[in-house]
């Protein structure tokens, strides 16, 4: 599903992260594992084609992301992958169910307001549609992020950092939740997390050293 | 979902900026769409009330007085000039027709005019009732005069002295209407047109009643007399002929009403550089107001990129909700603009020929528009390229402020 090989990224000339080879397949779940430094939501934004590494190639569900037009990997991150940010970054301005009808909007999908309701429901927060973000729980939110990165059914399901802010049981539900998620739209899977306790719920880890 | 609903939303969270950016904006439009008409209707209204004549011949003084008194008959008349004189200028072969006019008297406000019927063809008036004047005391009245006043035919009214408003009526004197004018757009829906006889009979009997001598010694005076040129090269030398030779003063419409648009021309000045500045303060308050919103914006818009969005597609929320802004500025100033000079025309009389028609929409608003949307596309450009340059991976990275 993914194949990244020799891949090196440089912020200003300081090497932030190395990758010689690491590929996975479809329907797999990665724990993306290393210390702060270690150059994990480089990767990341590697894998989401949101950033184009310094050398190496990324071939994400049969594409070179390092040679895709900067149009066409646009179009191709909104269609294949869910991306849910460290600090969830729900849009404020917008309520619940607007911030996933702009999800479909964005990816040049047509809005599907009946699909977005039904997964908001799934996921138990369908109560909440019409609220803005700062009306929301932390969990609330996350649920609302996860249900985000996944409206528009992505290959490729990224989370940075999901259980940094929260407690065991939470940490342990929100690994759970993303798990049913990636499965139920069968996306690959990608965590990438320094948090110990959530390591036994994947089967496969990377773990990055810190390049020097 | 779609980009104007994104650009609601980012106005709706900060209505009160949003606000008082699109009321600055509003008044500085409306304000310049207000001036645009109203001088265009002056303009216009000078230009047609001046039409007919070509020279306005009276006694000396302030030829702007003259042509106010005698053509746009809101002053009055400097004095008066005797009737032979008018009759000299008859014989004048430069001259095509003379037609004079007596005023002393008003209705209303409005000037009753002494005058003789070819004046109906000077300003291109037509009877839409009765006939002309004949005998002494028969009034025309003009198409305004008449829906203000609520005369008709056969009803009888009193002049009072002077002209202007609150002069003493001339009650044992009532002139009878015999005609009301069609509307024609000029001055003559604000006349009140009799014969010189008339004008003459009411202040005949007024002069008896104060002073020793009678009245039918004195020579015959009319208060000035409007002249049409037979030829192009009269405008060349009647004038100065006037002017050096007689005792009278000639005065071009043209060329005065000219000169008082100039004057007027300083004060909208004044006012539409005012206008320019409210909306240049509107301007500013958007480019502060999305600026400083781009701080915080920022991880909208990487998130925006994270979700699909092209560089080109967050650009362009940030200029859709300027030029949106802008857009409805221009549209309600616009609007506005229209709207006060509907109630100018209901709460002043005196502006109400200039605020006629205030649905009619002048090529010099769609300029108005045109700037405005440019310069909310303007605001935007600096925020927009902030926005085309973010660096996604970075952004997110980083903690909020």
């Amino acid at each position: 599903m993914f194949a990244l090989s020799g891949i090196e990224h440089h912020y200003g000339g300081v090497a932030a992260l190395r990758v010689a080879e690491w590929r996975g397949e479809r329907g797999e779940r990665w724990l993306v594992a290393g210390a702060s430094g270690s150059g994990k939501s480089t990767l990341l934004n590697i894998l989401a084609g949101l950033l184009r590494p310094s050398a190496g190639s990324a071939v994400v569900g049969g594409r070179d992301l390092t040679r895709l037009p900067e149009a066409a990997l646009d179009r191709w991150r909104g269609r294949n992958v869910g991306y849910v940010p460290q600090r969830l970054h729900l849009i404020a301005s917008l309520d619940v169910l607007d911030n996933l009808l702009l999800a479909q909007f964005l990816a040049g999908l047509s809005v599907d307001r009946g699909a977005a309701v039904k997964l908001l429901a799934s996921l138990g927060v369908d109560s909440i549609a019409s609220r803005t973000p700062d009306r929301l729980s932390q969990g609330q939110a996350q649920r609302v992020a996860v249900a985000r990165a996944v409206i528009n059914r992505p290959a490729l399901l990224l989370a940075d950092e999901p259980t940094a802010a929260l407690d065991d049981a939470n940490a342990q539900a929100t690994i759970e939740l993303l798990s049913e998620q990636a499965e139920a739209v069968d996306a690959t899977l990608v965590v990438a997390s320094h948090d110990g306790r959530i390591r036994s719920a994947f089967s496969r880890r990377y773990d990055l050293e810190p390049p020097t | 979902m779609n980009l104007g609903r994104i650009a609601y939303a980012y106005a709706k969270k900060s209505p009160l900026t949003t606000v008082l950016n699109l009321a600055l904006l509003i008044l500085g439009v409306a304000t310049v769409a207000l001036l645009l008409l109203l001088t265009t209707a002056l303009d216009e209204r000078l230009k047609r009330d001046a039409a007919g004549v070509d020279l306005v011949v009276g006694a000396k003084g302030s030829p702007l007085q003259l042509v106010l008194a005698g053509i746009f008959h809101v002053d009055v008349p400097p004095g008066n000039i005797p009737l032979a004189e008018v009759t000299r200028l008859r014989a004048n072969p430069l001259v095509r027709s003379v037609v004079p006019i007596a005023m002393g008297d008003s209705f209303r406000g409005y000037h009753i005019v002494g005058t003789e019927p070819e004046l109906l063809d000077i300003y291109g008036a037509r009877l839409a009732q009765g006939r002309s004047w004949k005998a002494p005391m028969e009034a025309v009245l003009g198409a305004e005069v008449a829906r203000r006043s609520g005369l008709s035919l056969s009803a009888s009214f009193a002049g009072s002295h002077g002209l202007a408003e609150g002069g003493e009526v001339h009650a044992d004197e009532p002139y009878r209407v015999v005609g009301v004018l069609e509307r024609s757009g000029n001055v003559a829906d604000r006349m009140v047109l009799t014969g010189i006889d008339s004008v003459w009979k009411v202040h005949e009997h007024e002069a008896a009643e104060h002073a020793e001598t009678p009245s039918d010694d004195r020579a015959r005076e009319v208060t000035m007399a409007l002249v049409r040129y037979a030829t192009p090269l009269a405008a060349a030398t009647l004038p100065r002929q006037i002017n050096s030779e007689t005792a009278l003063q000639a005065a071009s419409p043209a060329y005065e009403s000219a000169r008082l648009l100039t004057v007027f021309g300083v004060g909208s000045d004044v006012i539409r550089a005012f206008a320019v500045f409210l909306m240049i303060a509107a301007g500013l308050g958007m480019f502060i107001a999305l600026y400083q919103a781009m701080d915080r914006r920022q991880y909208d818009l990487a998130v925006m990129r994270t979700l699909g969005a092209s560089r080109w597609r967050v650009c362009g929320v940030l200029l859709l909700e300027s030029t949106i802004l802008a857009a409805a500025g221009a549209a309600l100033g616009i609007a506005l603009g229209h709207a006060l000079l509907g109630l100018i025309g209901a709460w002043l009389p005196a502006a109400a020929s200039l605020a006629s028609d205030s649905m009619r929409f002048l090529p010099g608003e769609a300029g108005v528009v045109a700037l405005v949307l440019a310069g909310g596309i303007l605001t935007a450009l600096l925020p927009a390229w902030r926005a085309y340059r973010l660096d996604v991976a970075t952004t997110l990275a980083k903690s909020y402020p």
